[in-house]
């Protein structure tokens, strides 16, 4: 019986969260669609625009006289002529240098400047010859469009000017329709998502309740306010070792978060348990997420978590060496891809789709954090610095609420400490997230956290601000010794 | 106009798959030209064939091996449970050619979840040890269910319900004509498809896993089900090419699949290049492919057949100490290198 009812329940709150994964999803899309429209609209409009000007163009020529349009043509001929030709200058120059280099009697000398010379006076005339042959082609080419003399310019002038303002009333037109039309699209996308999201919020409440009904384990724990992540008495034992002895504390939404230590004094096993990659041996995590309920995290998969809106990084870098470092952020977003593995194998449309989106989003991630040059590059043999800031945007993939942070500081010098620090502190408030961080780095810890929690054997010896926790006799104790 | 045809042929030219369609094609061209006459030794075509069905056994392998970090030494345990079921399914229940190969899938499914489940709890090294022995365990129990004799495939009569086309021995296409022409476009297809799952999530999962568990769970990635997926595939596929493989051939026996042809693929796989598809077949040519292709027809090799061994082992002593990404790598080397000479001419040329 009991068994049958933990599996129906399992069974019933996976669905849930599928149906929770796709309601966000189509929400997702559908932002990102609205994104889409908007670049879609302004490339059929510079099209538009360049197919106008194509057509301005002959009355635009009817309109000026042809000594001053011809002067400009053979100019511009003549810029891509010189491109070409500043090579073959250099060319020259360096066969004169080698040939100097190696000849030894003064006539090799002698023959090989005036080689060079010779040379020099070829490419001059060639490009003389160009130049004649360019004026004459652009001239005959044009003698018959463009004004004859002064009275007839002012003529075409004015029409030309008709022309212009003509097209751009146009272009202002065209631009009003694809804006329409950009709107129109919006709407009915808007629309279809509305009624996606509908089904799937309703199934995915049906299902809920559903999952309630054969629930175990009641999480009746109210948190208090303003509270994302509370442990209750915490304890991880490894044998006889206690690493983590009854550990209680709360980390309220949108702070900064410092958990500090002596060597050994079980930061990353706290940081373990709340992820899963360790059970605690007894006590719970609770943590609330976006909708405002309180999950167990005890009961959750290692690999779940980070559905939950909970992301940590590593000590030590832990990246994916064989990809750029654009598709280690596409892994790191992981979670978002609902694509089975059917769309997997075939790249149905949905899975472009998704990808699309996961691509664009990764992107802005980058260029959030200034690594947009480095999309393309494998991250094996970027400075220490860099790579730890690709761990940083990997955390940002996946919508978090939570970001767990092991060192963030750890074999950085001064100046990327600074930085790190400002980033942490705008990631904290563009993205609304909480940021909870071990860190051995105390400059660090002390300027950007909120609220301090030293520990030392995996007991608490403080929790308070950054104040209070320098002032603490016990937390001085555990860093600088007894008597 | 034509310049934008050119455009558009460099366009489709660049997509990932185009190489395998043109490789499918060369391959089919194989077959065309020994009907002509221009290829006098009906074995080249055989060795091509052997490079197909052992490329496809290839491909599942380099998912597991480059993709997945997971070491097998039982593939050819698998690929002659596909040439067994086959013997089982088709030649002696009768039951029709698709069907059998069908059955054939969907128990090399419940193999590859039974391994993957293995796998789970053990790693490495003695991750490919249990595999050899399950390998080991296959192969003994074809030797039991079979006995020792060479079996051989009844010829078909019929195909799909049709009489076989020029099935009669008076010209015309002969039966393994057919096979190879089905062969082919299988292969490619298979290709096609290992090759969008590397480029898609599941594979880079996969390689996330590769490096490193915690971080890839951290990332939400499921090891379970990563791992499960790239055994499924491994497995499916070598009993797939064993399934082709009776198809084509038509006769085996159970000293066909022991530890050297494990050992081979795994050798292929690593000449070529463990991330690459096509340095995978390439692996699969220079191993399998080359000694029956051209080094049949050279005397001193005609004389000495087991020379082939000695080439294909210094070949692995040199890729691994010099070139640890494989063949594959060669090309990518290649590119840089003209990159390189490109650079120096200038200079010479034009000065700084």
């Amino acid at each position: 019986m009991g068994i049958s009812k933990k599996l129906l329940h399992n069974f019933y709150s996976n669905r849930a969260e599928n149906f929770k994964d796709d309601l966000d999803g189509a929400i997702e899309y559908n932002e990102f669609y609205q994104e889409k429209q908007e670049v879609l609209l302004k490339k059929h409009y510079d099209k538009f625009v360049a197919q106008e000007q194509e057509k301005l163009e002959p009355i635009r020529l009817s309109s000026v006289l042809l000594k001053s349009e011809v002067k400009i043509q053979v100019a511009e001929k003549l810029k891509s002529y010189d491109e070409k030709d500043i090579w073959r200058r250099k060319a020259n120059t360096q066969t004169q240098v080698r040939g100097l280099a190696k000849a030894t009697t003064d006539s090799d000398k002698q023959k090989i400047t005036e080689a060079y010379e010779t040379q020099l006076r070829s490419l001059d005339k060639r490009r003389e010859e160009y130049e004649h042959k360019v004026t004459a082609s652009i001239s005959s080419k044009l003698q018959s469009v463009c004004a004859k003399d002064e009275k007839e310019q002012k003529e075409k002038l004015a029409k030309y000017k008709v022309a212009l303002a003509e097209s751009d009333k146009r272009c202002k037109a065209e631009h009003q329709k694809l804006e329409v039309q950009k709107q129109a699209n919006i709407k009915v996308f808007q629309l279809k998502t509305d009624a996606k999201v509908s089904k799937a919020s309703k199934k995915y409440e049906t299902t809920l309740v559903d999952a309630k009904k054969y629930s175990a384990s009641k999480v009746d724990q109210k948190l208090e306010k303003n509270v994302v992540l509370s442990l209750h008495n915490l304890t991880m034992q490894f044998g006889g070792l206690k690493a983590v002895d009854n550990l209680s504390f709360d980390v309220k939404k949108g702070e900064i978060f410092g958990l500090i230590g002596p060597n050994g004094a079980g930061k990353t096993t706290v940081f373990n348990c709340i992820t899963q990659f360790y059970k605690p041996t007894k006590g719970e995590v609770y943590y609330e997420d976006k909708t405002g309920q309180v999950l167990l995290l005890n009961e959750a998969k290692v690999h779940n978590v980070i559905k939950k809106g909970i992301v940590r990084t590593f000590q030590n870098v832990e990246l994916v060496w064989e990809l750029t470092v654009l598709e280690n952020l596409l892994v790191a977003a992981h979670s978002l891809f609902k694509s089975n593995l059917f769309d997997q194998f075939i790249h149905t449309p949905k899975l472009k789709k998704e990808e699309e989106m996961i691509r664009a989003k990764a992107l802005k991630v980058l260029d959030y954090l200034g690594l947009t040059y480095l999309q393309n590059a494998y991250p094996v043999g970027l400075p220490y610095g860099i790579l730890k800031k690709i761990e940083l945007a990997r955390t940002l993939m996946c919508n978090p609420r939570l970001i767990i942070l092991d060192e963030p500081a750890a074999g950085l010098n001064d100046a990327e400490t600074q930085e790190l620090a400002v980033l942490i502190k705008k990631i904290r408030d563009e993205y609304k997230v909480t940021i909870f961080l071990v860190e051995h780095d105390m400059g660090l810890v002390m300027d950007i956290c909120d609220t301090i929690c030293a520990i030392s054997f995996g007991k608490m010896l403080a929790i308070g601000t950054p104040k209070q926790i320098q002032k603490d006799p016990a937390v001085q104790e555990a860093y600088l010794g007894g008597e | 106009m034509g310049q934008s045809i050119a455009l558009r042929i460099k366009r489709v030219l660049k997509h990932p798959l185009s190489s395998f369609v043109i490789l499918g094609i060369v391959l089919l061209l194989v077959n065309v030209f020994y009907r002509a006459g221009i290829i006098q030794d009906i074995a080249f075509v055989r060795s091509v064939a052997r490079v197909i069905i052992y490329s496809i056994v290839a491909m599942g392998f380099s998912l597991l091996l480059g993709y997945a970090g997971l070491a097998s030494l039982g593939t050819s345990g698998l690929i002659g449970l596909g040439a067994f079921l086959i013997q089982l399914t088709y030649s002696q229940k009768g039951i029709p050619m698709v069907i059998s190969i069908l059955i054939c899938l969907v128990i090399a499914l419940v193999v590859g979840a039974l391994i993957g489940f293995i796998s789970l709890r053990i790693e490495g090294m003695y991750l490919a040890i249990i595999t050899l022995c399950l390998s080991t365990i296959l192969v003994e129990l074809f030797r039991i269910g079979w006995g020792t004799d060479t079996f051989n495939l009844p010829r078909f009569q019929t195909f799909f319900g049709k009489e076989f086309p020029g099935y009669s021995s008076d010209g015309g296409l002969l039966v393994r004509d057919v096979m190879y022409y089905i062969l082919v476009p299988l292969f490619v297809i298979v290709a096609m498809l290992t090759s969008n799952l590397m480029r898609s999530p599941a594979g880079r999962a996969m390689l996330a896993m590769k490096d490193s568990d915690s971080a890839a769970k951290a990332m939400g990635i499921s090891v379970l089900k990563y791992r499960l997926i790239a055994f499924i595939i491994a497995t499916v596929y070598a009993v797939f090419a064993g399934c082709l493989y009776m198809f084509y051939f038509r006769s085996t026996t159970y000293t066909d699949w022991g530890l050297a042809l494990s050992l081979n693929i795994l050798a292929a796989v690593i000449v070529g290049g463990s991330k690459s598809l096509l340095g995978c077949i390439l692996g699969c040519f220079i191993i399998f492919g080359i000694d029956g292709m051209f080094l049949q027809n050279i005397p001193f090799f005609q004389n000495n057949t087991n020379f082939i061994y000695i080439i294909s082992g210094a070949l692995i002593i040199i890729v691994v100490m010099f070139y640890p990404g494989g063949l594959a790598h060669l090309w990518l080397d290649l590119k840089i290198l003209i990159r390189k000479l490109k650079l120096k001419w200038r200079h010479y040329k034009y000065g700084d």
